[in-house]
């Protein structure tokens, strides 16, 4: 343990090079890496909003055309995801024909460069009640200019109220994107919890939750029993080719290594598109969606109450209800490093 | 961020030795990157956004890390810690510095004839200042003056020929400390070759700091420093150097030498100087116009690499824990650490000033014997304001070359002296001067971030040796014209 009362005091080093103590608070000041004096900043982040996004994706199987296009959605875009945030403006055109038209009621993301994921649940603009979601579930990369693109032939899934379609792309999709302004999003300030020297971070880290759902019709489980996690000081990262397993409801095993990258914030909510793919073939095998407002503590991990509002998705289902039980989301942390800062001022 | 709106010619990147390093141009802030904050930094104010600075960077390095790094760095912007604004409009001119310092040039004379020597050997007519004459300096500096700490340098030719006229100097001022509640610091640049027991004494009780000139190894030296009949003066400057270590080893003393074209390899000329016990050194390019002599463009190169052999070596002494400076790294290191503001690089014509042995004052000691150059003297005063004014008014800001330079601010904009004598105008530095002390400056960011972590602490590059008489000292080695040191070549 260290003893330097700035850096949190609940985290578990099994390997830390402790020599800054040592040499008196000046020289840790100073040095890099044995410094890991801490401090917590506010910070606005920068943020392009009131964009636009529009898609039109075609998918076939070999029973049922599926046709959806997103007309039109406020998103947020970041520099590594567009997001869809609660009460944002959505419409879509179904399968069937339909115009859904209604307000996002939870966040999603749609990560940049190396995948398109988004489930959007939208509920009507009237009632603020969920009419059932939308998943757009595909492999793509995104180029500035030309937005994301999806080739022809890609596995895909849409959902559409409660019903799923999975197949593939018929032909190239390209999602558009187009940027009105940009502005400074200091309304929602991102926690970071920077080192001044040094950035702390566990990796080989393992991430353990068993979450009950049930609601009316249906009680679900699912249970991510291993996964390589990175953890940072706000949230945890998965990246690409992470190896991860869970339980389905069903009580089948999923293992695979996630296509995307996902993130879960810590003390604010847990939120996580877990693509995964089979290790053996590296194709997606389907998606695992946890969705669930919680809270963080050190030592405790990530705990969501007993009744709060979740979806589980597991593959092309999607279940919706509240947490029966307390849940409690562990995190072990087995190992420590100490990444050498990217930017290190030398003037005093 | 609009990333557009980011200047960079605002910041200086660049790699020594492996390791990469920013400097922030406008408030003298340096940086150590790794590879891919570098490449960042490179491109930041050519993107339109984080996006495309992470395609741009794609075939190099995978964008998690790119994301990583640029999440670092943005907080350091916004804090106009790096892009930070120019300064320029709050630069306060209108007051010049108040004399502190005078150089008197006891003896116009010399026992060398040095082949690089500003004077030439001589001053066309051997002068020796009078005892009167020093003594109406010190009252000049006195009623000029409005701090209490005051600093007279004695210089030459070789002002231990005119030893009387220090003796009457000191004397003369040590009076006057006492009835003006002023405070006087002595220096001397010798060439080391009168030094005696008793000189030594006297110097030491009147606590004078030193500059002895010693181009280093003895065939270097003796081809360049020689006595008047053509004996090289090593041997008798070393056997004196000798003594005066041994008889006040805790004295600050530097051991100056002059390169030339003719001996550029400054590594071995400062480690000689090490080996043989000196424990402050300091190296400086000849100035002059002498062909064989003169360090062109072309030597540059070679120069440099020079510089980088002796950072090596210096590092290596520094970090066995030997407590020994060489000059201009300490001082770039100092920079690195401290972050020193210049607009100017010394105080000539204003903070400091040069008497000649006639009384004549000059900017600066390197101006006297120069009849377009003389501001006044001390029995009147100055007499032409003209030349004050113009040395005041010669600062980074209204240099054209120097305001599109990354070092600026941290450099000062050169010597006036040696602006005035290779380019006939104050405003346009020393080109060779200007590469050097960007250089440096580069090597310092190097020796101070690898000792920061090697040493296991924060290195203070002005950590000097204990003296006897530190709490008089300067906290660095002194500027002609911050703390009465100048060198003689």
């Amino acid at each position: 343990m260290l003893g330097c009362e700035a850096f949190p005091s609940s985290i578990r080093f099994k390997q830390v090079n402790h020599l800054a103590c040592d040499a008196g608070c000046e020289a840790a000041d100073e040095i890099y890496p044995t410094v890991i004096q801490g401090f917590v900043r506010q910070q606005g982040r920068s943020t392009l909003v009131d964009n636009w996004l529009s898609a039109k994706l075609i998918y076939s199987d070999l029973r049922i055309p599926v046709i959806a296009e997103i007309v039109e959605g406020n998103v947020v875009v970041e520099w590594d995801k567009v997001s869809f945030r609660p009460g944002t403006s959505v419409s879509a055109i179904t399968a069937s024909g339909k115009q859904m038209t209604g307000t996002t009621v939870s966040t999603a993301a749609i990560a940049l460069r190396t995948s398109i994921e988004a489930f959007i649940d939208v509920a009507v603009e009237e009632k603020q009640a969920s009419l059932g979601g939308m998943l757009l579930l595909a492999v793509g990369s995104y180029r500035k200019g030309e937005g994301i693109v999806i080739g022809k032939g890609i596995k895909a899934t849409i959902l559409v109220g409660t019903k799923a379609y999975t197949g593939s792309t018929s032909e190239e999709i390209r999602v558009a994107q187009n940027k009105f302004e940009t502005a400074a999003d200091t309304t929602s300030p991102t926690q970071t919890i920077t080192q001044k020297e040094a950035t702390l971070t566990f990796v080989d880290n393992s991430l353990s939750a068993k979450i009950m759902y049930s609601d009316a019709s249906l009680p679900v489980a699912a249970e991510i029993i291993e996964g390589e996690v990175m953890v940072e000081m706000d949230k945890i990262s998965f990246w690409p080719d992470t190896s991860v397993s869970a339980i389905t409801a069903s009580g089948k095993r999923v293992s695979g290594t996630t296509v995307a990258t996902a993130a879960i914030a810590l003390s604010t909510s847990i939120a996580a598109i877990i693509d995964v793919a089979s290790e053996e073939k590296q194709t997606s095998i389907g998606g695992m969606l946890l969705l669930a407002e919680g809270s963080y503590k050190e030592n405790e991990g990530i705990l969501i109450r007993k009744g709060t509002k979740a979806t589980i998705l597991v593959g092309a289902k999607t279940h919706s209800g509240n947490i029966a039980e307390d849940t409690r989301i562990e995190l072990k942390m087995l190992q420590t490093e100490i990444l050498r800062p990217g930017l290190r001022r030398l003037t005093q | 961020m609009r990333f557009s709106a980011l200047d960079q010619t605002q910041i200086h990147l660049f790699s020594v030795k492996g390791r990469h390093f920013a400097f922030d141009v406008n408030s003298c802030v340096f940086f150590e990157t790794d590879e891919v904050s570098n490449g960042i930094l490179q491109l930041l104010g050519t993107v339109t956004s984080e996006v495309d600075l992470v395609q741009r960077l794609a075939p190099r390095y995978p964008g998690h890390v790119v994301w990583k790094r640029l999440s670092e760095m943005l907080p350091v912007i916004q804090a106009k810690e790096l892009f930070s604004d120019d300064p320029s409009t709050t630069f306060d001119r209108d007051t010049p510095p108040r004399l502190s310092t005078l150089c008197l040039n006891v003896a116009q004379k010399c026992n060398l004839s040095c082949r690089y020597c500003f004077a030439h050997g001589n001053y066309g007519q051997d002068k020796l200042m009078t005892p009167e004459t020093s003594a109406k300096s010190v009252d000049f500096l006195i009623k000029n003056s409005i701090q209490k700490d005051l600093s007279i340098s004695f210089f030459g030719g070789e002002p231990l020929l005119n030893l009387p006229v220090i003796r009457h100097t000191v004397s003369h001022a040590k009076r006057a400390e006492q009835t003006h509640g002023k405070y006087f610091r002595f220096h001397i640049t010798t060439n080391g070759t009168l030094l005696t027991k008793d000189i030594l004494r006297f110097l030491d009780n009147n606590q004078f700091s030193m500059i002895i000139s010693l181009d280093g190894p003895r065939d270097v030296n003796d081809s360049m420093r020689q006595f008047r009949n053509g004996r090289g003066s090593y041997n008798v400057v070393y056997r004196n150097l000798m003594k005066v270590l041994a008889f006040s080893p805790n004295r600050p003393l530097t051991v100056r030498s002059t390169f030339t074209h003719q001996n550029m390899d400054v590594d071995n000329l400062a480690m000689h100087l090490f080996q043989i016990g000196c424990k402050d050194v300091s190296v400086e390019p000849c100035a002059t116009e002498i062909e064989d002599l003169q360090i062109t463009r072309e030597d540059l190169k070679t120069l440099k690499q020079h510089y980088d052999m002796l950072a090596d070596r210096y590092l290596a002494e520094l970090a066995a824990g030997r407590r020994l400076s060489f000059f201009h790294l300490r001082q770039a290191m100092d920079q690195v650490r401290r972050k020193r503001f210049s607009l100017t690089q010394c105080g000539a014509a204003n903070g400091y000033l040069a008497v000649g042995a006639d009384g004549k004052l000059y900017p600066c000691h390197k101006f006297v014997g120069n009849e377009a150059y003389v501001v006044g003297d001390v029995f009147g005063g100055i007499k032409n304001q003209s030349i004050p004014g113009t040395f005041h008014s010669a600062y980074v800001g209204n240099k054209k070359k120097c305001m599109k330079c990354w070092a600026r601010y941290a450099c000062g904009g050169g010597c006036h002296a040696h602006a005035i004598a290779f380019n006939n105008d104050i405003l346009e530095p020393y080109d060779i001067e200007c590469d050097l002390m960007k250089h440096r400056l580069e090597l310092g960011a190097y020796l101070y971030a690898t000792l920061s972590e090697s040493a296991g602490c924060a290195p203070d590059p002005c950590q000097r040796r204990s003296t006897v008489w530190e709490q008089n000292q300067p906290e660095s080695l002194p500027y002609a014209g911050d703390g009465g040191a100048v060198s003689d070549g």
